[in-house]
């Protein structure tokens, strides 16, 4: 007995290292499965507040393009105003019966706005804090966009501030389609550069050719159908031949995200109780 | 010695919040990052307890995981970088006949220094992009991210020690 107590206290040292390299492998493995607590992400109060502050820093560094891109995103939806007044004093009841259904399919979705405060691109697996959490009424699923295209989907939720899963991260698949036809693949990122992603799975009979626009496929209630995720910049075949493989040049910029929307579906509920159901 | 707790406590703070929000947005070509926050364990007194050493080093991995979304990560690396730290240390203060409190360039002469800063920053480097590469696994990839992140880390390291010793020249 005598032995083993000086033993211990002899290699206390070892024994405290290999105690504390066990509590870390529990945490990373623990990390990766679904439920994960508030307290080990970003999402928690301390690391929330001190992002926040230099977040009120940084967010003035690249104003200039972002004002740019709001400048060009501007443009466009007045030219598309424009367009929509002209086929309204058409008065072609068809073309006005087809922009009131998608208006009310519209309506399922509720937006809000949130700082990104802390990001990363050069990780293997990236994540975003947001200035908002639990008490501005986020919840986990929803859908995080910004002023150019889609960004991520929140995961963990604290009381003021959330994390969101960045579409950089190959734990989470997004769901996307080419622009004007129904089939679907899934996009992942290939951890390499924050610039690119790759969709897979999609049927190789699909019509696309470079530089076509990817869109959701709203076939989840995190994104409604039809916001941007990129364009097409080069394919090959997967290897069961039978599939493609696009290079798509991501439209949102990661290295400088400021401002996001989340997206809150408003049928959520209902829809996962059904998904679930059957 | 009351004064050197709360040095040592401020150089904590200091390094986790530079790590967190300085350092982890550095990269070269999008590759390694520097690692600066492992200097804590570098400078710990040569005498404190390894016991109490690898607890530093512990507390500063995990602070560092909280910030970056990495539980785990930076603490199981740092906790075995700063066990390995006795021996280390053992290795290149056998040569000095002088006990050593704090190791640093002025203590140990900048070339002994050196070497075992950059022997303890690789250890570093080597078992944060190890483990990194668990979730995604790319060799080229994994060695740059060692190689750069090592350079990175030591070259800051460098520059913290050369200001240290010109100050306690004058």
């Amino acid at each position: 007995m005598r032995n083993l107590i000086s033993f211990l206290i002899k290699h206390s040292a070892w024994i405290l290292a290999i105690f504390y390299v066990a509590v870390s492998v529990v945490l990373l493995v623990r990390f990766n499965t679904y439920q994960q607590s508030v307290f080990f992400s970003s999402a928690n109060q301390v690391s929330g507040v001190i992002y926040s502050l230099s977040g009120n820093i940084t967010g003035y560094f690249g104003l200039r393009e972002i004002n740019r891109d709001l400048q060009e995103r501007n443009g466009f939806l007045e030219m598309e105003v424009a367009r929509l007044k002209r086929e309204l004093e058409a008065g072609d009841n068809k073309a006005l019966s087809k922009y009131a259904a998608e208006d009310t399919a519209l309506l399922k979705y509720k937006f809000q706005v949130a700082q990104v405060i802390n990001n990363s691109v050069i990780k293997p697996a990236n994540y975003i804090t947001i200035d908002k959490g639990s008490d501005d009424g986020i919840k986990t699923e929803m859908g995080v966009i910004d002023r150019n295209g889609v960004v991520g989907k929140v995961d963990v939720v604290g009381k003021n501030f959330s994390r969101v899963i960045s579409v950089l991260n190959p734990k989470w698949r997004l769901s996307c389609k080419v622009k004007y036809s129904d089939y679907f693949g899934s996009l992942v990122w290939d951890g390499k550069d924050a610039r690119y992603a790759v969709l897979e799975e999609l049927p190789r009979h699909v019509d696309f050719s470079i530089g076509d626009t990817i869109i959701t496929s709203g076939f989840s209630s995190v994104f409604p159908e039809g916001i941007f995720v990129g364009v097409v910049k080069e394919y090959s075949k997967q290897k069961n031949d039978n599939f493609y493989a696009l290079k798509i040049e991501l439209s949102t910029d990661f290295y400088r995200l400021n401002d996001v929307l989340v997206i809150d579906c408003v049928e959520r509920e209902e829809r996962k109780e059904i998904e679930e159901k059957f | 010695m009351s004064k050197g707790i709360i040095s040592y406590i401020v150089l904590f703070t200091i390094l986790v919040l530079l790590q967190v929000m300085v350092l982890n947005n550095i990269s070269v070509m999008g590759y390694g990052i520097p690692l600066l926050y492992i200097y804590f364990i570098l400078v710990l007194p040569a005498a404190l307890s390894p016991n109490w050493v690898i607890t530093f080093g512990f507390l500063l991995g995990l602070s560092v995981d909280v910030f970056c979304d990495t539980p785990g990560m930076n603490a199981l690396a740092s906790t075995v970088t700063s066990a390995l730290r006795q021996p280390m240390l053992s290795i290149y203060m056998s040569r000095e006949d002088v006990p050593v409190t704090v190791p640093s360039a002025h203590s140990l002469g900048m070339g002994v220094f050196l070497k075992y800063a950059l022997v303890m920053v690789f250890i570093q480097n080597v078992l944060i992009y190890t483990i990194e590469a668990f979730s995604f696994f790319h060799y080229l990839t994994l060695l740059l991210r060692i190689v750069s992140g090592t350079f990175l880390s030591f070259i800051l390291i460098v520059g913290i020690e050369s200001l240290k010793l010109s100050k306690s020249e004058k």
